[in-house]
């Protein structure tokens, strides 16, 4: 009978990223209903000396597999030498989290273990003694409650929704052969580019600092490059922004620029015309900064403040430096 | 007639003074001038009906010959423009009256004369004089001008860009003219310094008889025998410019009346459907071999007047589309075309033997001459350029050009020669649309939009009725019963500025007591963009989902307040089986007005409206006096008018799918919004959600929107009715 | 080159999205299906490389009847044939019996690379690519946004937060395309036409030997919470406090910084 809450825990540049931890907690929670342990996998090269990071967060037992060929990442390598270890041993559940890495790896892992998984999730618990994980689908329009008749259950959860929580456990780090085999490898990492920010294409960004005609000049839109610098986001421009020269045309949002749908999109001084709403209505959220009370582009913001951006943006600058230190 | 039969009373002239045994000569080279000219136009007739598909142009036949008269006797066209309007009437009239009289000359001489029955006597022999000098006169006065604009006024529209487009058969012509008249008027001069003594009545013949004094000093002997070179010369000029016609921009006197008479019989801008997706092999107009015959034969009318360009937007802020420059172009590149297609289809003839089966053996004699006076003459001519092997779509008539094109019908409307550049770029747009699906990105998404979505912004489909919902405004699946069918539109449904309208209207309606319901969320697009951009069959699947949920509702009258959406129902939806009565809602409102059903009684304070029209309800549909009633009706407005407006507005810059495109460089409607404020204008009145949304955005651009609103007709009249209390303004905070 | 692409047809981006009564699943009236947005990437990656190296194009979805209206579309692009595994056992199915079908349907074709999207912006799993590749065991490249190909050496890059990694590997695999791959063709009218006319073998899941039973499914199925409606800041009349309002609600609330 499959037993154990697990995780598999990510690492980058020699250090855990903020997901392993919310990953940790929420098995912690988990295995303390169903009165079970829980345990992570952690793969790398020179990365056992996390495993004592791991621990404070609720982890029972790490399950290290410290290989060259597990560093950097390849999705071949790190299902091979999780699937091994998670065949081994038997979990009921195996939680990753829905990071760029963990949705490469997770889904290879469905196929490895011939199991099910629900990708993406804002909610998991525990229901006859099963996991209920709760996602968001058709782009958030409706919410599934699934379930996994095989095992491991596995589930994603996705960054930044699941708190931390502290809970110091042992830690018992267990060694184990990746049992990597080089000529199974197909897979390797020939180059990894390292994105400046603030020059991250409006297309493909997760977040969009965008600005349009109430920006008054292009020497205003430094304002926005800073707040974007902190949030690993693009800066966008309205069509207005564009034609007045102020920005290139490749940074246009709108019907006759690009139509983006990032998580968040923060309108800087645009009225919110629909040419320009057509481009950007799919973001999940809205923020609008305008004098404007009028302005439709408060009818579609989530958030909105009615004032003017050149105090505002810099005062939210400095927020999001408090809330990132 | 011998001079000394003439005396007062019986006042004439004896017809070719001086001229002694002319008449073989004259005879003779009479009859090489037409050879050569008839020869001329023969060669022109093989190209014309060489390349080009079949169309019938010679329907409605009275219509079409008014049309020649209208536009061609009369120049009606001609005169829209005033200075070259009187430029080109000063020189056309003057040659008919010339005309006229030559041929009134040698009638008198070869046929009244030898019957013993002169006309060319007496009062009627005075007024002929008078007239005959007057339109001398008026035709070098013609000249002159002409002269002026072309090589020292230099108007833009006579080249482009800047650079003029001269070419030394416009001075050849002009010349030619001048040459004419001018050495008619020294043989009259001469002729009157020798007889003025027996003839005082010549004083009629003012001009010559003036300029007879600089010959006073002349002998007669020498008079004469210079009477007689110029004689010849003044008859080597009219000969010369009768065999130059079909060979040089002259042509136009038989190309431009015969478009007249060819000109399109249908509403403006109606296009002709694709018909059959799908047995037909290809789509649009991707060679020239694609265009009628009449669409090429247009080029061969143009006089490169440069009417077309003078107010064609995309030229006017900067883009590379001329509709003069794209059609000579396409000339240019069907003269290349044209003899190796003559050629070829003389060798068709010739193998299936069709094209002399049938013919009388002389006139088949005939062809087989002129055949070998092909071939010498082509051997002979300076060979032309070589045939290029350019691309029509793309590389004769290139991208960028094509796409400029708003379909605003100024080029069409005020074209003084009739061509329709429209559908030509429409033809040639459908190629790249739906035969190489080669267009520009943001085109692509907004048919994906309209094919998803049934809308250019692609926003879901379900929320097209919501913008009625508070209003209690019903759709023909809750109550069919109605007397109008609101057609809504996209814009009115979807864009929050464009609901206000459809708002407006709406209340409008239910306070003057119509009966009418919309479809809700069986509406779909109109397709008008999709059609113009090129995309015949996506236009053609949304037309027919229209139509067939509005003929389900047994839909007759349909009031539109978008423009594109009016012009496509009323004009090219009856091609797929939609026949409604089709109403702009300025119309409707109007007549409410002027019924009294509804009062605008809140007045202004001297408050300067302009109004743009709308391209699609001015040069399309010719409505250009409801709206300013509707203005008129505010009291206290002051109507002014920007520089272009009605046949000769100006384009806002979205139609013809520009509304989906990305505008490179000036921008058409910042021109455009430009034009309003120069005339002092507090509000924009506008009837086109697409113009609404254009001049909102060139206020913005000059920084204005705060001092000018751009409002459509049915905002300001629902204001004015006074009806609503101003909403208090959006609260900022509750705290 | 033998291309395999494998499309979903989806429920267009802005359909509304209706849970039935019983929470068993969404009400399908009135919904414009259209392809996977992420599937056209892959489609029209399968076709520049079928443009490049010539070769087919086969395309291969799994759904019920009105599927083939997704096959016709990836056909007009330029697709030469299809296959439509229709069959009420998988109208449901999870990643992993999806990943089967197809697995079984693709290896009935020669096949050098196979293009899925990343995810299905219905279930928005981004699970069956990289099965698929498990399943017939070769190497994947997930999220990709450039791919170049040499001979059998493979190149494709993938965003990960922050940077981007260029994974090589070879021929055959998997690639799951998103956005930035390319920009999808619109197809032309007489492709739309010849799509009409292209071969489509409609298979069941007997004849592919799977049972399309599913490893996991959706007990239940709930609208969203009632999103708030959009707040205008003011707890405090400064921009600084709206701003601290702000970037306190995007963390905590939206969650999304």
């Amino acid at each position: 009978m499959a037993k154990g809450v697990w995780i598999v825990a990510e690492q980058r540049d020699g250090a855990l990223r903020k997901v392993s931890f919310e990953l940790a907690s929420t098995a912690r929670k988990l295995a303390d209903q169903l009165g079970e342990e829980v345990g992570a996998v952690l793969c790398g090269s020179g990365v056992e000396a996390m495993a004592a990071e791991l621990a404070k967060y609720g982890v029972d037992k790490v399950y290290v597999a410290d290989n060259a060929a597990l560093e950097p990442y390849t999705t071949d390598a790190y299902a091979m030498a999780v699937a091994k270890i998670v065949k081994e041993n038997d979990p009921s559940i195996l939680l990753l989290g829905a990071s760029a890495q963990g949705k490469d790896l997770s889904a290879s892992l469905v196929g490895k273990l011939a199991t099910g998984m629900a990708t993406d999730c804002t909610d998991v618990k525990i229901a006859d003694g099963k996991l209920c994980a709760v996602r968001p689908m058709y782009a958030g329009k409706c919410f599934g409650e699934i379930v996994i008749d095989t095992f491991p259950q596995m589930a994603s959860l996705r960054p930044n929704v699941f708190t931390i929580v502290e809970c110091a456990k042992a830690g018992e780090v267990v060694k184990f052969d990746a049992g990597l085999d080089a000529a199974a490898l197909k897979t390797k990492v020939a180059e990894i580019i390292k994105e400046a920010a603030g020059k991250i294409d409006v297309a493909e960004a997760n977040i969009i600092v965008s600005g349009g005609r109430g920006m008054k000049g292009p020497e205003n839109y430094a304002l926005l490059e800073e707040l974007a610098g902190l949030l690993g986001a693009a800066v966008g421009a309205s069509r207005a922004a564009v034609d007045a020269g102020w920005r290139p045309q490749s940074d246009q949002v709108g019907q006759t620029g690009k139509v983006v749908s990032p998580n968040l999109y923060i309108a800087c001084g645009i009225s919110g015309a629909i040419q320009h709403l057509a481009g950007m209505s799919s973001s999940k959220y809205i923020v609008a900064i305008n004098k404007d009370a009028e302005a439709p582009i408060f009818a579609r913001a989530d958030y909105g403040i009615v004032d003017d951006l050149f105090k505002v943006v810099p005062a939210l600058t400095q927020e999001v430096k408090k809330l990132l230190a | 007639m011998e001079l000394s039969t003439f005396s007062i009373g019986h006042e004439g002239r004896e017809v070719f003074w001086n001229a002694e045994h002319f008449e073989p000569i004259l005879f003779m080279l009479t009859f090489v001038a037409m050879a050569i000219f008839a020869y001329g136009v023969y060669r022109r007739w093989l190209m014309w009906t060489a390349i080009g598909k079949p169309e019938n142009r010679t329907d409605d036949r009275n219509e079409r010959i008014k049309a020649l008269l209208k536009n061609g006797l009369l120049q009606i066209k001609t005169w829209a423009d005033p200075y070259p309007g009187v430029m080109h009437g000063l020189i056309f009239f003057g040659f008919v009256v010339l005309f006229f009289g030559a041929a009134f000359d040698a009638t008198e001489f070869h046929v009244a004369e030898p019957l013993g029955l002169p006309f060319l006597i007496g009062k009627f022999y005075l007024f002929f004089s008078f007239l005959m000098d007057l339109f001398g006169l008026a035709v070098l006065v013609g000249v002159l001008m002409a002269l002026d604009r072309r090589y020292l006024t230099k108007p833009d529209r006579l080249g482009y860009k800047g650079e003029p487009d001269n070419r030394p058969d416009d001075a050849i012509v002009l010349l030619l003219i001048a040459g004419i008249i001018v050495t008619g008027f020294i043989i009259e001069a001469l002729r009157i310094s020798v007889t003025w003594q027996q003839t005082p009545w010549e004083v009629w013949s003012f001009v010559g008889w003036t300029l007879a004094k600089a010959f006073t000093g002349v002998s007669p002997e020498a008079a004469k025998a210079m009477h007689k070179w110029v004689w010849w010369t003044h008859t080597a000029f009219a000969l010369g410019f009768i065999a130059y016609i079909p060979y040089s921009r002259l042509m136009h006197i038989i190309t431009t009346p015969a478009n007249y008479f060819m000109a399109t019989r249908k509403p403006v801008g109606q296009l002709e459907p694709i018909k059959d997706f799908e047995n037909a092999e290809s789509f649009g107009v991707g060679t020239i071999e694609e265009f009628t015959w009449k669409q090429i034969f247009d080029s061969d009318a143009c006089t490169r007047c440069g009417r077309c360009q003078d107010g064609c937007p995309a030229y006017l802020t900067g883009k590379p589309l001329s509709p003069k420059k794209m059609v000579q172009d396409l000339k240019d590149y069907w003269l290349e075309k044209a003899p190796g297609a003559v050629a070829s289809r003389k060798e068709q003839l010739m193998a299936s033997g069709e094209g002399s089966a049938n013919i009388n053996p002389k006139l088949k004699a005939l062809f087989a001459w002129l055949d070998k006076a092909d071939k010498i003459v082509d051997e002979n001519l300076p060979k032309g350029p070589e045939p290029t092997e350019k691309a029509m779509v793309g590389e004769v008539i290139e991208l960028d050009e094509l796409w400029a094109c708003t379909n605003c019908m100024y080029c069409m409307e005020n074209c003084s020669a009739s061509i329709e550049h429209v559908p030509k770029i429409i033809g040639m747009r459908q190629f790249k649309v739906l035969m190489e699906a080669d267009f520009a990105p943001e085109l692509q998404l907004t048919y994906r939009n309209m094919e998803n979505n049934s809308n250019p912004w692609g926003i879901g489909a379900h929320l097209r009725a919501d913008w009625g919902k508070e209003l209690g405004v019903k759709t023909l699946a809750e109550d069919p019963n109605v007397e109008y069918l609101f057609y809504v539109g996209c814009a009115g449904s979807f864009d929050d500025r464009g609901k206000k309208v459809s708002v407006a209207l709406a209340k409008i309606l239910q306070t003057a007591g119509v009966s009418f319901g919309i479809l809700g969320t069986e509406e779909s697009c109109c397709g008008d963009s999709a059609m113009r951009g090129g995309n015949e069959y996506l236009y053609q699947t949304m037309a027919q989902a229209n139509i067939e949920v509005m003929n389900g509702y047994g839909v007759k009258k349909v009031i539109c307040t978008c423009p594109h959406g009016y012009n496509a129902l009323k004009k090219d939806y009856p091609h797929f089986g939609g026949n409604f009565e089709v109403y702009h809602h300025t119309e409707i409102i109007a007549e409410l007005i002027e019924k009294g059903k509804i009062k605008i009684k809140v007045p202004v304070d001297d408050v300067r409206f302009t109004y743009h029209d709308s391209c699609f309800l001015g040069r399309y549909n010719q409505l250009y006096d409801q709206p300013r009633r509707i203005i008129k009706a505010i009291p206290g407005a002051r109507l002014v008018e920007m520089e272009r407006n009605h046949e000769k507005s100006f384009c806002c810059g979205a139609g013809g799918a520009r509304m989906w495109m990305e505008e490179h460089g000036d921008r058409i409607n910042d021109a455009r919004a430009k034009q309003a404020i120069d005339v002092g204008a507090k509000t924009i009145a506008v009837g086109c959600p697409f113009c609404l949304t254009m001049m909102s955005d060139g206020l913005k651009f000059h920084g204005k929107e705060e001092e000018i609103a751009a409002l459509d007709l049915a905002e300001i009249v629902w204001k004015g009715m006074g009806l609503e209390e101003e909403k208090a303004p959006v609260e900022v905070c509750q705290a | 080159m033998n291309i395999v692409a494998c499309v979903k047809q989806v429920p267009d981006t802005e359909a509304q999205i209706k849970v039935k009564g019983d929470g068993s699943g969404i009400e399908e009236g009135g919904i414009k299906w259209v392809m996977n947005p992420y599937d056209e990437y892959g489609v029209e990656e399968a076709l520049k490389l079928k443009e490049k190296f010539g070769g087919e194009v086969t395309i291969v979805t799994a759904g019920p009847a009105r599927t083939m209206e997704t096959i016709r579309t990836a056909l007009a692009m330029g697709a030469d044939k299809g296959i439509q595994i229709d069959d009420p056992a998988l109208y449901n199915a999870d990643a992993y019996a999806t990943a089967e079908a197809l697995a079984a349907a693709i290896k009935g074709v020669p096949y050098d690379i196979i293009f899925c999207g990343q995810r299905a912006i219905d279930d928005d799993s981004a699970q069956v690519g990289p099965i698929l590749a498990e399943l017939l065991g070769i190497p994947q490249v997930t999220f990709a946004t450039k791919l170049e190909i040499d001979g059998t050496a493979v190149k494709a890059t993938r965003p990960i937060e922050g940077a981007a990694m260029v994974i090589a590997t070879s021929l055959p695999c998997v690639i799951t395309a998103t956005k930035g791959l390319n920009e999808p063709r619109y197809a032309s009218l007489p492709g739309i036409m010849k799509a009409k006319k292209k071969p489509v073998d409609i298979k069941k899941a007997a004849d592919l030997g799977v049972t399309g039973a599913s490893k996991s499914k959706v007990a239940k199925f709930t609208p969203p919470p009632a999103r708030p409606p959009g707040k205008i800041l003011c707890a405090d009349d400064t921009p600084e406090g709206k701003a601290a309002e702000l970037a306190k609600l995007l963390r905590e609330e939206a969650k999304v910084i």
